[in-house]
Parts: C-alpha cells; structure tokens; sequence
C-alpha cells in the first residue's frame, strides 16, 4: 500500500504563506502602475432587448475620460467565456459587445477614464436606445413551443437548437432502463431542484493590464486558467498568441468563476488603444449580477432494484438553466450523469438524458461540483428512499450497489466531458472504509437508534456517498519544468494555477520528494504564459493528479541527470546511487553533494544545464471518492435546520499535504452547506437580483458552521504522483443530500427543493402535520 | 466605500451649532457605518457630532445616561449595561452586526435609522427614553419616538435614557435570522419581575415584523398577576399573534412571522423566567 | 484634504476626500493588506486596528482617523517575526487564499487583546463579520484557539 516518503504527505506551511499572513501586495489588484486607467462596465437594466441605438458622445465628452467601447467600436468575433481545453465544448454565442442584451447584468459598454469615479459617473451619461422584447425566465418558458428566441444571431456556432432554447443535450443509455424497471421489485422516483448561486470569492475579479517592453500586451488577472485566457484574449483581439502575456499573482479564491474570460479583453483593448496600462475590478454587485453563477436544475431520478437492494436500472434526466449564454453548459450537464452515476456500477441498466437551456438570467459557468452536485441531490435522496422502502439501514444499501476496486462502468466509456468518455477502471477505492470509518465518528448506529426526540428541536443524521474525477482524460494537460542551481536548489516552473488551494505547495512537496530535498529548495514559480509551460489550470480537479504528474515525471527526468553527474564524480555508475538529504549518495558511502553537483555541471566538466521539461496528458480520470454524514437539529416550530456535526470521510489516495487536503473537504463541506441551507439568489419578476451583495446573499458564517471532521482514509492510487488522487471539488456535492437525509430522519419529511431556508421547511412541517 | 457626492464636513462645538447646520443638503455623523453605504446624492455635508461630549455612559442611581455617540461595543461592554436585566443588552448586541461594525456604529446613529434593529426590542422593554434636540431638548419614551416617527424630523439624537430595573427583574431577547450574522426575519424581547410566584411587572416587544419593534401591551397584561409558567407564556405569546398584525416582505409571509411572533414571545419569556432567580 | 494619518508607528499627511473610505486611504498610501472584497462592510477584508479596536476600514471616513493610532497587517509583528496569531495560521493550515486572512488576525487580535482566554463561542461570535470562503473556518478558529495557548505558555515561560 502506502509507500513511505519525506516531503510527501507531511504538513509543510504554504510556500506563499509568510506573503499572505504578512500582507505583501501580491494579488492582481494590489499593484499601482503610473498613469493607470480605470475601467467601469455598463450593463442591461432589460433581461432581453436589442439595442437600437447607443449614444456615447456625453460621456466621451467628460473630462478624464479616454474611451468609451461599445458593439459599434470593437471586434464582433463570437467565442465562449469558457474557459476550457480547445476547442471548447461551449458554443461560440458571445461577443465582446453584442447589439443585444440577454440578461440583466449583460454587458452594454465600457468607460476608461482617469479615475474609477469619473469612469462611473461617464456610464451615466451613455444613452442607450433599448427595444425590449419578452423576457424568458425560467426552464418551462424556455421550452414553451412559441417562446422568444434568445440567440437568434446568425454567427452563433456550437449551439444545439438556438430556434427551441436548446443550447446543449445530451442522452447515453446502456442496457435497457424499461426493461430493468420492469423486472425491479422497487421502484423509486424522485425530483429535485436547486437554485442560482454564486461563487462568491473573498477577492472579485481584478484585471490589470499594460504594454511591456516589446508593445506586446500583459495581462495580470486573478484567473484560473492564464493559458486559456492567453488564447481566447489573442482570438478575441485578433492578435497573435505571441503578443499576449497573461500572469496570475496570488488570487483571492476561484470555485470555477474564475474559469471564465470576463475582464481580460476589454481591460486589453483599453491597453491596446490607449498604451496606457488599465485596471478592471468587478464591484461586488457585478460579481452577483454579471458574473457566473451555478446552474440551476431540475433533476429526476428513477431507481430500479431487487428486494436484496441491488440497483438493477437507474434513469436520471436533468434539466438544466444555463441562463443567456451556453458557457460549460454541455459538459455540466454531462457531468451531472458522467461523475454520479458510476458510482452504482451494478446496474446493468442506465440511461441519462438532458438539457441544458437558453433563458434571460444570469449565465451559469464552472461552480466546484460542476453538475454532479445538482445530481447527486436526487441520486442520495433517492437511494435514501429506497433504504427506507426495504428497511434496509442507509449504510448497507450502499455497500451492496456503491462500486469498487478493479471493477468498471459502462457509463466512463458513454459520457464524457461532452463526448464520449473513456473506459476505466477503478484501480483505488477506499468507499468502504470511509462508511465504515464515518459512521464510527458520526456515531450512526447510536444516533439513529437514539430517535429524533421530543420536543420542538428534533434531532436526526443522514449520509451521502459520492466520487468525483481527477481531471478530464485524454484532453486535460500539464506540463512542468525543473532546473537547478549551483546552490542544490531547484526552480519549479508550473502553469499550473494556483488560486488559494495550495498547488504551488504540493506541486513543490512531489519535485522535492523526488529530488531529495526539503521543500525551501524548490523555488516555485507558476501561471506565466512567458515563463512556465502550459497547463490547462485550476479545475477538473486536476492538479493534484494531473500537473503533479508532470512534475514528478520532470523530477525523474532531473533526477536522472543529476544521478550521471554523481556517478562520474564518485567514479561509478549510475545505477545504485541514491539521492536524499540534498546529496549523492553511492552504495559504497562515498557522496557529493547537490551543490558539488550541479557546480560541476554548470562550470566544471561537460557543462550543461541540469533541466528538464516534462508533460502529463491523464489516460484516466481516477475518483475520488467520499462518505458524508450530518447531525442535524430541525426546530419543527420555526423550520430552522441547524447543522451540528458533519463527518467527511474521504478517499483521495496519498495526501500531498494532509492539511491542505483537509482544508479542501473543510472549504468545499462549508460551501456546500451554504448551498444546501441558505444561499439563493432571488430574482424580481423581471429577471434582477434581488440580494446582490454579501449582507441579503446569505453565506453561513463562523457561528454556524458545525465541527467539519474530515478524515483522508488510506488508499494509493497507482496511477496518480505518489499514489495521489485529487480532492478539490468532491466535497461540495455531500451536503445537500446528507442533510436533506438527516432531516428526513429526524422530521420524516423528504424536501427536494434548495435551499432549505426557515420558512420554506416550516411549510414543508406544517403541510406534512409535523408542527 | 468612499462616498464621493461628500463636500465637507463641519465640526460644530454645540448640539446648538450642529442642529444650526442641519438641512437638506446635510446629515449629521454618528459612527458613520449607515451614511457611508447610503448617503443620498443630495447630501454634500456631513455633520460630525464627535466633538460634543456625547460619548460617555452615565450611572444614575441603577439607572444609565448613554450618550448618542457610544458605540455598540461600548454598551457590550459597560458593566452596568452588560448585567441590566441579567444580561438583556449583551445577548441582544452580539446579534446586531459584527465586532467590526459595532466598534465603529453608534447607539444615536443606529436609533435614528428607525427601522431594522434588534436594538429597539430590547430598549423598549427596558423602558428606554430617548432625548433629542430640534431647538430645544425633548425626551420621551422610545416607543413613543418611534411611533410619532421623530427620526424622519429635523433633530438630533443626544442621548438615552435607561431606567433603574424593578427590583429582581430579568429580561431575555430572541431572534430569528437565517444566519447568526443576518438582519432578523424577527425578534422579540422581554422582561419580567415576580413577586411570591406571580408575575408582577412584564414588559413584551416584538420587531421585525416587518415593522420595527413595538411593545406588546396585551401580550404584558397576559402576564401581569400570572405565575411565569408555560401556560402563562402560551397565553402571552397567543396575545401577542393577535395584537401584531404581521406583514409580507423578501425575507418572510406575514403568516410565517405570525407564527414566529408566537414562538418568539413564548421562548423569550421562558429563557427571562430562566434567569430570575438568579437576578432576585 | 489633508490629514495626519499615523499607521503603524509611522505618520502621514494624507489627502484624502472628504467622503473617503479609510480602506481607500489605506490602499492609495500603499498598505495594500487592507482588502477590498465588498466594500460594503459584509466582508471584513478591510479590517484594520484603529486605537486596538478592529474596524470594517470601508465604513470609516478617512478623515476621523486622524488622532488614532492605525494598525495594519503590515505593521502587525514586530520586524522580522510573526505574531503567534500568523505562526497559528501557517501551521494549522488557516490560509488558503490569504485574501481574508490579514483581517480576520486583526479582528481575533482585537478580541485577544480584550479577552485572552475566550471560549469557543466568544471567538466565533467575534468573527462572525469576517467572510471566508476556502476554508469553512475550520481552521482559521483552530488557529486561534492555537494562538490562545502560544500566547500563554510564552506569558508564562
């Protein structure tokens, strides 16, 4: 099993750490260039309307400002926000300025001027021409046969059906779902919604960008993907790739909205039109209004099994809201089937169908989870159900159906990230253990045989189980590169995106453990289209087990060099010489040093730069997998749903950084419960956000949260660096079911509709006759 | 946020001089907290009421003289207020904003909002007065202030008053919110004080509903000559769904908040009745 | 205008605007620790230390900080060490991002200062205004408990 290491698997401290508990000026937004200007965004007050004319000329004439971008003054080229792998999944249904608006919060125009004020009071003097057409606000209106046509551009391209609002549609089937209900003894049907929600990073997005010392354009955004946003910027602006540089500072936190390409390309225009460098910020309203949000869905689920438990046919069919542009909308929805339904491989049958549709709200985008958590609500509400129907306890119903190692899914093969996927099987799965160790934690057999109690506070667990992935197979890439100094010590240049996870820190721990030395001699430098080799950047769940697949690959490669160097120093071979405590080390005793070594390289004999650049393209897309358990108090007089205690069991084969990967589960549990208790975002019935700031958008705060006690379950995975898997996103997916489980066992009531804020699940009691 | 329609701002030495300044183009700056996020474009001129000694709490005999300028945190942590009946004004403080904002907001500034306060439930039931200036001092019961709307006038809040408790009295305030950190769906305060296993003296208020807090005479008089059992409290909270008429808004239904006005009231005097024997 | 800013020990004549957020004050004289994440006093990415006391920087006016004694992040430790509020940080595993994290060892300095032995409760109470969104709190909370007892047993050693 595990392999014993050094750097690998201990808790060292961030290698940006001391930056950010000192407060050095390290995020996008921190940096103060001279003669800087300001950039303000202007947007639809209409969820849909064409705009017929747009009158600048007040705003072009106050003082300071130096420019005003609309539809009519720059490039009209279509592409996706997205920022994916090329070419992207999402269709090309967005321009930079569009001459109609299909949301509110759609971008109209763009004020530079010499301060953030005047840009601000310049978007006042635009005078826009609107011709409002009906709005299409929900999923049923978008499917309504004679409902408005959101784009009916004629350029748009990748789209499903733009004439019926279809802007992606997937449907896969193995076996027969008909027939495997037919011969099921139970059948289970099940329904859930969720809502609009937001990302919501501490840090909004920040561009800033200018001129260096070639003309050539430099942008400094708190992205998550610097190289996607190189390319889509280069095609936007019809420049070539190698006049745009992109560089990610530290960033204030991600969850897929920075995935997207938002600011970037009107901050660069400004840059290229004026030669001045400008700065782009996203106000906190805009990051609710404009940005990207989770897609909404209405998910259902049908669950075919024998009287023993076994699954015999499972149908999942999932409607999604990808609000006014197509950005991620396919592979959500894909991923909504493609990374929850593995999980029950014993079906023989299986069937997932979807759309995802145009509507005149907010664009869904990438949200950690990215669909399977809108899937896994229905799936474990389901299974719950199901356990109920058979008396069968919660736990047992999944050991009997939950999948295991050395065996496969038909499904990995079927459904992909938007296209076929690739066949897998699972060579790590530590499920079991995580039941079995979370239940002991939670206490589960005490606490469901203890009852809800009496009294108005009823009190009740419930649990959820679930995988995830590890990047995206055959279309994810990383690549790393490693060179050594004369000290011993290393550079390690990664595309790779840190945005507050700590990948610059695992990735450094992995080239140090192969390198043999501690992790301050590994200088780690990430996120610069210039300096670093590519990689496709923070999602997927990639890192980890992706471009920590090129590292460890560049640190053999180092290794190796190193190892020809010692062997002709120490007069013998190479084969049988170790490294470890930055030395050389022959079976004989006799050692050098790395310094000794990397000296002769770069001025003694033969020399040549002791470096290597190595590439990691995953074959496989290896699960995470996890068991979630909730205590939960539900206050039958007032609805309010109290979390007291959550367990999150986890299987991410070798933690990198134990605590890291702690702080993973922790962040995404604590976003999850947001989303399973509190967080919406409301609408007025003509599509604007009611609550969009942090003070109406209710997140759950220190006071609320419960205990998180996330515990990494052993395993080793053998195709991941050091037997790693990723863990990124899984844990956002658990609280939702778990406790909408744990509520049911404390209250008997079943709600299938996010959040379960006060007043909806008092109504919910009431109308069941609770309270 | 830097609020940029702000064009000065004036110092006056007297209550005197700053009510002199007051106009439409004008606000007066307690802590600030408020104007800053929502300072009308018409207002270019801020009145800072730093320097007029309004910043101290007074002791009067069990009783307190808070001046308009003491910051939320300063009435968390004044002895005397922090133990006035058992602990009211503490339990209700951690509610209203953070650390962070009630170092910086003051007891003026927030009364002189009128609306969304878990502050004024409280006060009501400690028979708070409020003084203010309009050209002459005027003090009056805070309920009073509320109803008659005297914040929307042309005056500034000086001080309030707090009077000495009945003797062995406890008070108890509760709130509902989505999150700890939250405005209130609603909220009710009491008090109460017994004498041989009656009630003697019971003060109730209810907020949020969504009209800021009032006082709840009948939900009192349900009390007032009871023993503080639960089916006195079941009766008090009875009368207090029938006496507030609740309203709709974002955060609730009326019938929800009907409910609520109920379990509110009931829980609020349980947890005051929990505290009288120590406080006696 | 012009005032008299003293932040960390160190004087300056700042202009500032009469309407000016003392967050944007602080950023425009270079302490760029002061976050702006909301701007509306939801977040606590601003927090700084005004006469000890942890305030949300983008409520107060510039200008009435004149006379206090302003302390940033930058200006917290003494030169060249950490506070045991940051080692508490770093090794617990509290920072993710970092965006968050000079404000709320500010708002937990504050409550550290006032009340050096808190339970639980009083410090989540206390930080209920400071929003972060990568760790779940966790072990920003951990860090804190941490610090309590390094601040103790270096009292006693």
């Amino acid at each position: 099993m595990a392999e014993k290491f050094d750097v690998v698997g201990t808790n060292e401290r961030k290698v940006d750490g001391v930056a950010l508990v000192t407060g050095k000026p390290v995020f996008a937004g921190d940096l103060d260039l001279p003669a800087t200007l300001s950039v303000a965004l202007l947007t639809s007050p209409h969820a849909h309307a064409v705009i017929k004319g747009i009158d600048t000329s007040g705003a072009e004439d106050l003082e300071g400002v130096a420019m005003v971008l609309t539809h009519a003054n720059t490039p009209t080229t279509r592409y996706t926000t997205a920022g994916q792998g090329h070419p992207e999944p999402s269709p090309y249904d967005a321009r930079m300025f569009d001459t109609k608006v299909r949301f509110v919060g759609d971008r109209v125009a763009a004020v530079a001027a010499e301060s953030q004020a005047v840009a601000e009071e310049a978007l006042g003097l635009i005078e826009v021409d609107y011709e409002v057409l009906p709005p299409v606000l929900s999923i049923d209106d978008a499917l309504a046969p004679d409902a408005p046509v959101i784009h009916d551009e004629d350029d748009a391209t990748g789209i499903w059906d733009a004439a019926r609002n279809i802007a992606a549609a997937v449907d896969i089937a193995v076996g027969d779902v008909e027939a495997g209900f037919a011969d099921s003894e139970v059948v289970i049907e099940t329904t859930c919604e969720t809502q609009y929600a937001q990302h919501a990073p501490v840090e909004p997005h920040v561009v800033q960008s200018w001129l260096d010392d070639h003309g050539r354009l430099v942008i400094y955004s708190s992205t998550q993907v610097p190289f996607h946003a190189r390319r889509i910027v280069a095609r936007v602006l019809d420049l070539p790739v190698n006049r745009v540089r992109v560089v990610k500072p530290r960033v204030g936190g991600g969850f897929g909205v920075k995935q997207e390409i938002l600011l970037e390309e009107i901050c660069g225009l400004v840059t290229l039109r004026t030669g001045r460098p400008a700065s782009f910020t996203y106000s906190r309203e805009q990051e609710f209004v404009s940005s990207r949000t989770r897609h909404p869905m209405r998910v259902r689920v049908k669950l075919g099994a024998g009287d023993d438990g076994v699954l015999k046919a499972i149908e999942m069919e999932a409607l999604s809201n990808t609000g006014a542009y197509g950005t991620h909308s396919l592979t959500v929805l894909s991923n909504t089937g493609s990374k929850t339904l593995p999980l029950y491989n014993k079906a023989p049958h299986v069937r997932f169908v979807g759309k995802a549709v145009y509507t005149n709200m907010p664009v869904g985008g990438a949200y950690r989870g990215y669909g399977a958590t809108q899937g896994y609500f229905p799936l474990e509400t389901a299974m719950d159900r199901l356990a109920d129907e058979l008396g069968l306890d919660p736990i047992e119903l999944r050991r009997r159906n939950h999948i295991r190692e050395g065996e496969g899914s038909p499904i990995f093969e079927e459904l992909g990230e938007g296209r076929k996927g690739v066949e897998q099987t699972v060579k790590s799965c530590a499920l079991a253990e995580c039941l079995t160790l979370g239940a002991e934690r939670i206490d589960w057999e005490a606490k469901r045989a203890a009852g809800p109690g009496e009294g108005p506070k009823r009190r009740g667990v419930g649990l959820s189980i679930h995988m995830q992935g590890s990047g995206i197979p055959l279309i994810d890439m990383a690549a790393a590169t490693i060179k050594m100094n004369e000290d011993g010590s290393f550079n390690l240049l990664i595309g790779a995106t840190d945005i507050g996870t700590g990948s610059d820190t695992i990735l450094g721990q992995i080239a140090a453990e192969v390198l043999g030395v501690p992790l301050d001699k590994i200088i780690v430098y990430s996120s610069d289209t210039d300096m670093t080799p590519f990689d496709v950047g923070a999602y997927a769940s990639s890192t980890t087990y992706v471009s920590g697949t090129a590292v460890e690959r560049a640190a053999v490669e180092v290794k190796e060099q190193i190892l020809g160097v010692a062997a002709t120093m120490l007069r013998t071979e190479a084969e049988g010489l170790e490294v470890g405590d930055e030395r050389v080390t022959a079976p004989d005793g006799e050692s050098v040093t790395l310094a000794a070594v990397c000296d002769r390289a770069m001025y003694g004999a033969d020399q040549f730069q002791i470096g290597a650049t190595a590439s990691a393209v995953p074959e496989e897309s290896p699960p995470p997998f996890l068991a979630s358990f909730a205590e939960v108090e539900v206050d039958i007089e007032t609805g309010l749903v109290t979390v007291l205690d959550y367990v999150a069991a986890v299987d991410c084969g070798t933690p990198i950084n134990p605590k890291m990967a702690e702080g993973q589960m922790e962040g995404a549990v604590a976003n999850g419960i947001g989303y399973a208790l509190t967080e919406v975002m409301e609408f007025t019935p003509t599509g604007r956000v009611r609550n969009p700031d942090l003070a109406r958008y209710k997140i759950p705060g220190t006071v609320d949260m419960p205990p998180i006690r996330v515990i990494l379950v052993d395993s080793f995975e053998p195709t991941g660096p050091m037997g790693a898997k990723s863990i990124a996103e899984i844990g956002i997916n658990g609280p939702i079911p778990t406790i909408a489980n744990a509520i049911s066992n404390a209250v008997g009531v079943r709600l299938t509709e996010t959040p379960f804020t006060p007043e909806k699940v008092w109504r919910a009691l009431r109308d069941a006759g609770v309270s | 946020m830097s609020v940029h329609t702000i064009e000065q701002h004036v110092r006056p030495a007297s209550i005197e001089e700053a009510f002199a300044a007051l106009g439409p183009g004008s606000r007066p700056l307690g802590g600030g907290t408020d104007l800053m996020l929502h300072a009308p474009p018409e207002v270019t001129t801020l009145i800072d009421l730093g320097g007029l000694s309004l910043d101290a709490v007074e002791d009067t005999d069990g009783g307190y003289r808070v001046g308009a300028m003491v910051t939320l945190t300063e009435m968390m942590e004044h002895p005397g207020l922090a133990g006035h009946f058992g602990g009211l004004l503490p339990e209700m403080l951690v509610h209203v904003g953070s650390p962070l904002l009630r170092n910086i907001a003051t007891i003026g500034g927030h009364l002189a909002r009128g609306r969304l306060s878990d502050v004024v439930p409280a006060l009501l039931v400690a028979e708070a007065t409020i003084r203010w200036f309009d050209g002459s001092y005027h003090e009056a019961p805070l309920g009073e202030f509320l109803a008659e709307e005297v914040h929307r006038t042309r005056m500034l809040i000086t001080e309030i008053g707090i009077p000495p408790a009945p003797a062995g009295a406890a008070g108890a305030f509760v709130k509902f919110s989505r999150v700890f950190y939250d405005i209130a769906i609603l909220n009710a305060a009491c008090a109460l004080a017994t004498d041989g296993g009656a009630i003697t003296w019971a003060r109730v208020a209810v907020g949020e509903t969504p009209r800021v807090g009032a006082l709840v005479p009948a939900a009192a008089e349900a009390l007032t000559g009871n023993p503080p059992t639960g089916a006195t409290f079941e009766a008090a909270a009875a009368a207090a769904r029938e006496a507030i008429e609740a309203g709709d808004d974002g955060r609730a239904s009326a019938e929800y908040r009907s409910q609520l006005i109920g379990v509110g009231v009931r829980r609020a005097l349980e947890a005051a009745a929990g505290r009288l024997g120590g406080a006696g | 205008m012009r005032v008299q800013l003293t932040v960390n020990g160190t004087g300056h004549a700042a202009d500032v605007g009469p309407g000016e957020s003392l967050m944007d004050a602080l950023r425009a004289l270079g302490y760029k620790s002061v976050k702006n994440g909301c701007d509306h006093g939801d977040c606590g990415s601003c927090t700084v230390l005004m006469d000890g006391r942890a305030v949300n920087a983008c409520l107060v006016f510039a200008y009435r900080a004149e006379g206090t004694e302003l302390t940033t992040i930058e200006g917290f430790a003494a030169e060249g060490a950490l506070h045991a509020l940051q080692t508490a940080s770093l090794d617990t595993g509290a920072v993710q991002c970092g965006f968050c994290t000079p404000g709320i060892i500010l708002t937990a300095a504050d409550l550290l200062a006032h009340n050096p032995d808190p339970t639980d409760r009083e410090i989540a109470e206390t930080l209920a205004g400071n929003y972060c969104r990568c760790t779940g709190y966790t072990k920003p909370l951990e860090a804190i408990r941490e610090a309590v007892t390094m601040l103790r047993e270096g009292a006693d050693g």
